[in-house]
């Protein structure tokens, strides 16, 4: 009777002191922002390329806006089990773009900043078939984590990209068109985190 | 030390378990003829079971015991959704306290989950559109403790641990001028289960 008791405290016990081994954990395969179609001016634009050819440079910046979004026991805990991981940026010119394609796109790099670190998460380097509306930039890093970036509260996409137009023809002044990231998530707390976090 | 204590109440249970025989059971000096009677034939061999208990819920089951030390059975359940536990359970012991080992699964279909999520989430409600129908399952394992008579009520207590997955379908909602499209995603949980259960056989 007694050792049928204490068989049965067993498992009462291993609840008891598993709280920093039971956890609870969320995947998101991917989550896509877009933002409202942003224009971004052609330093030189809107001029006949001369005869040798235009080479110029642009940048831009888009505020994701999400930081404010995410609920505080997503973004609180160690790094390595709260992440935030970059997948793709997508460009799509809108209808009312001062361009009609993308042929004029010599690179673009893609960084993320919170005013202090910076990090490049994405590069274009040219390749794109000729009057694609559409650019995908991919992850330059499989495992980065900007979730240090949005915990700041402040996380912001940069831009900056050459052009290059042959002779003869015309350099858009600007560029139209909607910006969407798309991003991997994944939060694990164990018991014990979870029970701290709300007293 | 605690990791210590465990193990030594771990120890020290084992033994109780595998040296238990069923009252049932003559002594090993008796005639071996005497071993050969048919001591099953008189337990009742089906059930009825309503269990309350995390993550099962409410569970009302029907209980199949070809032999008096296992039982299997099959519930219907119903707590934020519908779903159904199907579940095994060994009493080694015919006595009127038993320990008690069990497994189960269980699955609960899409139904006020999601809502659920969203308010114990915390989830602004205009966040509410990314998050779709969610349906979740579990696996565990369980022991116990049993009281009462096998061959009527019973009445069980155990605890244990459970491997609970969430599954949750995506949504598209416009935050803060930004329009976001989540896919399906999922959350598991390494969890403590713990189930109260009421038992006649008839």
């Amino acid at each position: 009777m007694k050792r049928t008791l204490l068989a049965a405290l067993v498992p009462a016990a291993l609840s008891i002191a598993g709280c920093g081994t039971f956890y609870a954990e969320a995947e998101q395969p991917e989550v896509c922002l877009t933002v409202l179609p942003q224009t971004f001016t052609i330093p030189g634009g809107g001029v006949v390329a001369p005869p040798g050819g235009f080479q110029g440079t642009f940048g831009g910046q888009v505020d994701l806006g999400i930081s404010d979004a995410v609920p505080d026991f997503i973004l609180n805990g160690p790094e390595q089990n709260h992440i935030l991981r970059f997948l793709s940026m997508q460009a799509s010119l809108a209808g009312s773009s001062g361009t009609a394609n993308f042929d004029w796109l010599e690179d673009l790099s893609l960084t993320v900043s919170n005013g202090v670190t910076t990090s490049q998460l994405g590069f274009y380097s040219g390749g794109l078939p000729a009057n694609s509306r559409v650019l995908k930039v991919g992850a330059l890093s499989a495992d980065n984590n900007l979730i240090t970036f949005l915990k700041s509260g402040t996380m912001v996409l940069y831009l900056e990209g050459s052009v290059a137009v042959p002779g003869g023809a015309q350099v858009p002044a600007s560029w139209t068109g909607s910006i969407q990231g798309c991003f991997y998530a994944k939060v694990k707390k164990t018991f014990d985190e979870i029970i701290n976090s709300a007293k | 030390m605690r990791l210590a204590t465990l193990l030594l109440m771990a120890f020290l249970a084992g033994p109780t378990l595998a040296a238990a025989e069923p009252q049932g059971t003559p002594p090993s000096s008796s005639p071996p003829a005497a071993t050969a009677a048919p001591v099953d034939d008189s337990f009742p061999q089906f059930g009825l079971q309503l269990a309350v208990g995390a993550p099962d819920g409410a569970v009302l089951s029907f209980v199949y015991s070809p032999w008096y030390w296992v039982l299997f059975d099959a519930g219907f359940a119903y707590t934020l959704a519908p779903g159904f536990v199907l579940g095994v359970e060994f009493r080694p012991i015919n006595f009127f306290i038993s320990p008690i080992v069990r497994g189960e699964y269980g699955y609960y279909f899409a139904g006020g989950t999601a809502d659920q999520i969203k308010k114990w989430a915390g989830v602004p409600p205009e966040q509410y559109a990314l998050i779709g129908d969610a349906s979740y399952n579990w696996w565990s394992g369980l022991v116990g403790i049993a009281l009462g008579s096998r061959r009527g009520f019973t009445f069980t207590l155990e605890g244990g641990v459970g491997l609970l997955s969430l599954n949750v379908k995506g949504g598209s909602g416009t935050i803060n001028n930004v329009q976001v499209t989540t896919a399906e995603w999922k959350a598991q949980s390494f969890m403590p289960v713990a189930r109260l259960s009421f038992l006649f056989f008839f």
